[in-house]
């Protein structure tokens, strides 16, 4: 080698060098575009499509599973060393969004205290904090968010309600005024009195004093009244023991179990009872008249006096109405309550465990409902689709079926399919924010969540869950409790894998499995 | 005069017995009415069309997202089923508003519309809202599963000439209900208006 080229070579290793040197000391102007970059190399393709283009770090994060998050929280780590204050806050924001407050909130404390991203980075990963439940971090956190910026109103309710729940301090319930005037309020004046008409009165002493039913609600009807209640309840038994079907409701109930028959959902139930013969050694089918309560159909045991009279042990009935409702209609109604049949029958008849036994009769009611329209003509099912019944039901298995955010663009979208009926366009969108924002995933659990979701608002039924009981048995120091609370929890373990069974087989049966 | 055995135990009277009541009810109360009117610190949420007041720890609102838009905004306390809360609070509660525009000749009008589809209304009442709107609002008892359940409908139209209609859920147990009615409608009230532009 001539030493000209070694002067050469010299001379371009002096200037790599010096460049790399030059690059690690220039102040990193473009870590706001790195954040996302940490974010976008750690999804895969079909994530980052459908995160779709310019994504917010929440949304891509949404689609993150526990080992994406930690590779990019190692990513913005290696960002931080050097990162000016605007990007310091964007890596903050970043940690925000894959849920490490931790991580935010030690950012946030290296930036000045002058800084308004300080304040508001700060608040943010309180309230992180205290959704997750670490209430002394989110109430130590909050007040240095207060400290800095005490007109922060989030912060200050971080602050009280977190030391509430770490301290066990029932504090002062906090009262805060708009800032400013309502612009309206200028415009016209206060009314003196609010003529909010009381609304009916709520049906839990109803459900404490009567007998369990397990019933199916119809469409367009109020929802029953005490008194009515106890009507339905005496009527019952009145009914059962006098029993004398018309021959129009003995014809109605054989075409719904032969229709019931003729599927394979249903013949399944039939089959797991035991058959038709069996079952009707146990169970009574009628028609029965439902005073202006709106129940559809519903399940019961029978008192003692009932079973004397007929020898069986349960009562299916249905609203006399639906004699004139099409049978296509009220057939998943039908194959709803006699799951709950079977539940019983197979020793889950604990009031505890009836909204687990409603997951499952919503779910064959699905599959029922997806026969039925399966073998419907288009003119059909434009005729049906003006029924609200069949509507909801359509509803319920459209949450089944998932994927509702690559099946609709936008939410509005998903509304429109209801359109008709506000009602439903408002579950759908509830429905689709759900499982945009991944509060729960794809799949069956989608319409188990919105089920138990329903009965959390509109029934005192308590849902127990393997992890509440888990936490539940924990605790328990009573041994005879614990092991009773053993024993629901192996129940619950039990009805759960019949249900996802269940829902496996039909899924890969009809075609319909979830990726 | 008598033997000390023979005198009868000392009796509470009547008096002592019903001021105990009184007292054990007035507790009763004051809780009751403090679960049922809550007061919160509060967030703003902002649209092209109004801005509204929610409770500070409720689920942020990002009206920015285009899959979800701003035309319909919904308020919930919580997304999980499963919170360790008060059981007022547990079961996750949600108000939609909604962004009706201008296409109705006048709120009467607009409640007929809305009630063309209502599924076995109750009577149409008005509500006069904090900020001075005067809202109708009318009870549903649509099929929403197969339990009774209650829908409350409001429509109102703003300051700025645009018609908004929400909607939820009411709670069956009766300290809840006041507890998220109350809420609402403080949400309703809290809504300022903007025009366009502004």
């Amino acid at each position: 080698m001539t030493r000209k080229a070694l002067l050469l070579s010299a001379f371009f290793c002096a200037f790599i060098a010096a460049a790399r040197a030059q690059q690690a000391a220039a102040p990193k102007d473009d870590v706001p575009g790195q954040v996302s970059q940490a974010f976008l190399v750690n999804l895969s393709p079909d994530q980052r499509g459908a995160a779709g283009q310019d994504a917010t770090f929440g949304r891509m994060a949404a689609f993150m599973s526990s080992d994406q998050r930690y590779a990019t929280r190692g990513g913005l780590i290696e960002l931080e060393g050097g990162a000016k204050p605007a990007g310091l806050a964007e890596i903050a924001r970043g940690y925000l969004a894959l849920d490490f407050p931790e991580d935010a909130a030690r950012i946030a404390r290296l930036m000045e205290d002058g800084s308004k991203n300080k304040a508001g980075l700060l608040s943010r990963a309180a309230g992180a904090f205290h959704r997750a439940g670490k209430y002394k971090e989110a109430a130590e956190t909050a007040a240095e968010a207060f400290r800095l910026d005490p007109s922060d109103k989030a912060a200050e309710a971080v602050a009280k309600l977190s030391e509430r729940r770490f301290t066990k301090k029932d504090v002062p319930l906090l009262h805060a005024k708009p800032e400013t005037p309502p612009v309206a309020a200028l415009a016209a004046p206060r009314a003196a009195a609010d003529p909010m008409a009381p609304g009916p009165k709520p049906s839990s002493v109803a459900s404490r004093l009567l007998p369990r039913m397990e019933t199916y609600h119809l469409p367009e009807t109020k929802p029953p009244s005490f008194w009515s209640q106890l009507r339905m309840g005496l009527g019952s038994i009145w009914d059962v023991m006098n029993y004398k079907p018309t021959p129009e409701q003995t014809a109605g109930i054989k075409k719904l179990r032969d229709m019931l028959g003729s599927t394979q959902t249903g013949a399944g139930i039939v089959k797991e009872l035991g058959g038709w013969e069996q079952i009707d050694k146990n169970v009574l089918f009628m028609y029965e008249k439902m005073p202006e309560d709106g129940t559809a159909a519903y399940v019961r045991p029978m008192t003692p006096w009932e079973q004397k009279k007929t020898g069986k042990q349960l009562v299916l009935a249905v609203n006399s109405e639906f004699l004139r409702t099409n049978p296509e209609i009220v057939l998943p109604v039908m194959g709803h309550e006699l799951w709950h049949v079977a539940d019983k029958v197979n020793g889950f008849g604990d009031a505890e465990l009836s909204v687990a036994s409603e997951h499952g009769a919503h779910l064959r009611q699905v599959y029922l409902f997806q026969e039925m329209e399966n073998k419907l003509t288009p003119a059909q099912r434009k005729e049906y689709e003006k029924d609200h019944m069949w509507m909801y039901q359509k509803w319920v298995a459209s949450l089944w079926e998932d994927h509702l955010t690559t099946r609709y663009a936008t939410k509005q979208d998903y509304e429109d399919q209801y359109k008709g009926s506000k009602n439903l366009q408002y579950l759908a969108g509830l429905a689709y924010e759900d499982v945009y924002k991944r509060a729960v995933k794809d799949g069956t659990p989608q319409v188990l969540y919105h089920v138990s979701d329903l009965y959390a608002n509109a029934t005192a039924e308590p849902e127990v869950s393997e992890e509440g009981l888990l936490k539940e048995i924990k605790a328990e120091q009573d041994p005879a409790k614990r092991q009773s609370l053993q024993k629901l929890l192996d129940e619950v373990r039990q009805m759960r894998r019949r249900l996802f069974d269940a829902d496996d087989a039909y899924r890969t049966r009809t075609g319909q499995t979830v990726s | 005069m008598s033997h000390p055995a023979l005198e009868s135990p000392p009796k509470i009277g009547a008096g002592l017995v019903a001021l105990m009541m009184l007292v054990g009810a007035a507790f009763w109360a004051r809780k009751a009415y403090r679960i049922m009117h809550p007061s919160f610190p509060t967030r703003v949420v902002e649209t092209n069309s109004y801005r509204a007041a929610y409770p500070a720890t409720w689920e942020p609102i990002d009206t920015t997202d285009p899959r979800i838009g701003e035309k319909e905004v919904i308020f919930t306390n919580h997304r999980s089923l499963e919170e360790n809360l008060e059981p007022w609070d547990r079961p996750r509660r949600h108000m939609i508003l909604r962004d009706e525009a201008t296409g109705y000749a006048d709120l009467d009008g607009m409640v007929a519309a809305m009630l063309k589809d209502a599924e076995k209304p109750g009577a149409v009442g008005t509500w006069r809202l904090d900020n001075g709107v005067a809202a109708r609002t009318w009870l549903e008892h649509p099929m929403m599963t197969d339990i009774p359940s209650t829908m409350r409908w409001t429509v109102f139209k703003g300051a700025n000439g645009r018609y908004y209609s929400a909607a939820y859920s009411v709670p069956s147990d009766w300290r809840s209900r006041g507890r998220y009615e109350s809420i609402f409608k403080s949400i309703l009230g809290s809504m300022e208006f903007k025009t366009a532009g502004k």
